[in-house]
C-alpha cells in the first residue's frame, strides 16, 4: 500500500516536535481513546500576565497523521495567546503540513480538539470562562459525546449508554446503561467525572450504573 | 485468464519442503518478537497457522505508524488497524478471534514468501523493537501513571 502522506507530514512523523508530558501543566486534555484507535494528550503552560502559551507538549497514540498534526499544532500554538490558539483550525494545521488526506481528517482533528480542550481546561480552572452560561442537560450530553465506550470504540451517547442525565443545583447525575461490575465501568466513571467536573457551575458529579 | 494461469503456477510452487522452510522462518520470527519485545500478543494459534503468516499485536501503539516506520526501513508489512483501512474499521479477523479494538489497532501482519530468508527475520525483529520502543515513548498509554486503560484490558 502506498502511504498518502506529504513530505512534511512524514518529516513530522519521523521527528515529532515538543513530544512528552508537562508534569506541572496549567491546562491539559486527552482526546480520543485507545478503543477508537487514536488518542492525543495536550499539555500547556500559560504565562498569566499575557495569557500566552509559553510551553506546549503532546503525546500521541495514533497513526502518522495523528502524530504529525499533534506535532504541528504545538509549533503553531507556542507563543500565541489563548484566544489566538483557540482559533487554529484543522485546515491551518493541514496546510502547514502540506495537506492531509481527507480520510485522515478524523484522526488528525483530535489534536486540534486536544489543544482547544487544554485551553478550555485552563480557562475553567482559572476562572477565565467569559460567557458563563448555566450548565444544561445538553451541555452535559455534549461532553459525554467525548467519552468513549471502549466496547465499540464509539462515544457513550452514540452507543446509547447514557440512560439519564439529571441536573440540580450544580449536582449532576449521569446514569450509564452498564452493570457496575462491568470491566470498563471504573474507566468510564473516571472519564465522565474528568469531562463534567471542570464546568464552572458543577459542584458534584455522580455516575451511576443500571445494575 | 492471466490470474488463472498465475494461480496454477503458484500452486505448483507450493511444496512440502518450501512450507517447512517458511514455517521455520515464521516460528523464529514469532519466538523472537514475543520474547524480545514486551507487551506483545500473538494473534492466532502458535503452531496451527499458515506457514507464512505472523500476526502480532503491540500494545500501546497504533499499527499504521509501525507499518510506515517499517516501510521506511524497507520492510513491507500490513496492519489490522482501523487507520490503515479505507473503511476506518479495525480487522474483523482480530475481533473474530476475540480481540478488542486496541488489539486490532496494534496488530502487525508479516507475510513471508519464497524470497524471504532467515537473516531477514533478525533484521525485522531488530527494527520492530526500535520502532515500537520509539512509538511507545511518545504514547500516553502504557505509562505507569496513566495506566487506567491497561488495567481494564
Amino acid at each position: 500500500m502506498k502511504f498518502p502522506y506529504s513530505e512534511t507530514v512524514l518529516e513530522h512523523f519521523r521527528h515529532p516536535r515538543n513530544v512528552g508530558k508537562i508534569e506541572d501543566a496549567d491546562g491539559k486534555a486527552i482526546e480520543g481513546s485507545p478503543a477508537c484507535g487514536d488518542m492525543v494528550s495536550v499539555y500547556i503552560k500559560v504565562e498569566p500576565k499575557t495569557n500566552t502559551i509559553s510551553d506546549i507538549k503532546f503525546e500521541s497514540y495514533g497513526c502518522a497523521s495523528n502524530i504529525a498534526t499533534g506535532s504541528i499544532i504545538t509549533e503553531l500554538a507556542k507563543g500565541k495567546t489563548l484566544d489566538e490558539a483557540k482559533k487554529i483550525t484543522w485546515r491551518e494545521a493541514s496546510d502547514a503540513l502540506g495537506g492531509l488526506p481527507k480520510i485522515k481528517a478524523h484522526c488528525s482533528v483530535l489534536a486540534i480538539e486536544g489543544l482547544r480542550s487544554a485551553i478550555q481546561n485552563y480557562e475553567e480552572r482559572h476562572g477565565l470562562v467569559k460567557e458563563k452560561t448555566a450548565t444544561a442537560v445538553e451541555t452535559v450530553r455534549k461532553r459525554l459525546k467525548k467519552v468513549m465506550n471502549p466496547i465499540t470504540g464509539l462515544d457513550l451517547v452514540r452507543t446509547n449508554l447514557v440512560k439519564d442525565i439529571e441536573l440540580q443545583d450544580g449536582n449532576v447525575r449521569v446514569v450509564v446503561d452498564l452493570p457496575s461490575n462491568h470491566q470498563f465501568a471504573p474507566a468510564i466513571r473516571e472519564e465522565i467525572e474528568e469531562k463534567i467536573e471542570p464546568l464552572w457551575d458543577v459542584k458534584e458529579v455522580v455516575v451511576e450504573f443500571t445494575e | 485468464m492471466p490470474g488463472a494461469v498465475g494461480f496454477a503456477k503458484a500452486a505448483e510452487l507450493v511444496t512440502p519442503a518450501e512450507n517447512k522452510r517458511l514455517q521455520a522462518i515464521r516460528d523464529r520470527a514469532i519466538d523472537r518478537i514475543l520474547a524480545e519485545i514486551p507487551d506483545t500478543t500473538l494473534n492466532g494459534h502458535r503452531r496451527e497457522r499458515l506457514p507464512q503468516n505472523v500476526n502480532i499485536s503491540f500494545h500501546f501503539v497504533e499499527g499504521e505508524s509501525i507499518t510506515l516506520h517499517l516501510d521506511m526501513h524497507g520492510f513491507a508489512v500490513s496492519t489490522g488497524s482501523a487507520c490503515f483501512s479505507r473503511s476506518l474499521q479495525g480487522s474483523h479477523v482480530i475481533y473474530g478471534i476475540g480481540g478488542d479494538h486496541e488489539r486490532a489497532h496494534g496488530s502487525i501482519r508479516i507475510t513471508l514468501g519464497r524470497y524471504n530468508t532467515m537473516e531477514e527475520v533478525d533484521a525485522v525483529v531488530q527494527t520492530l523493537a526500535e520502532v515500537v520502543r520509539e512509538l511507545r515513548s511518545i504514547s500516553p498509554l502504557g505509562k505507569e501513571d496513566n495506566n487506567k486503560w491497561e488495567d481494564t484490558r
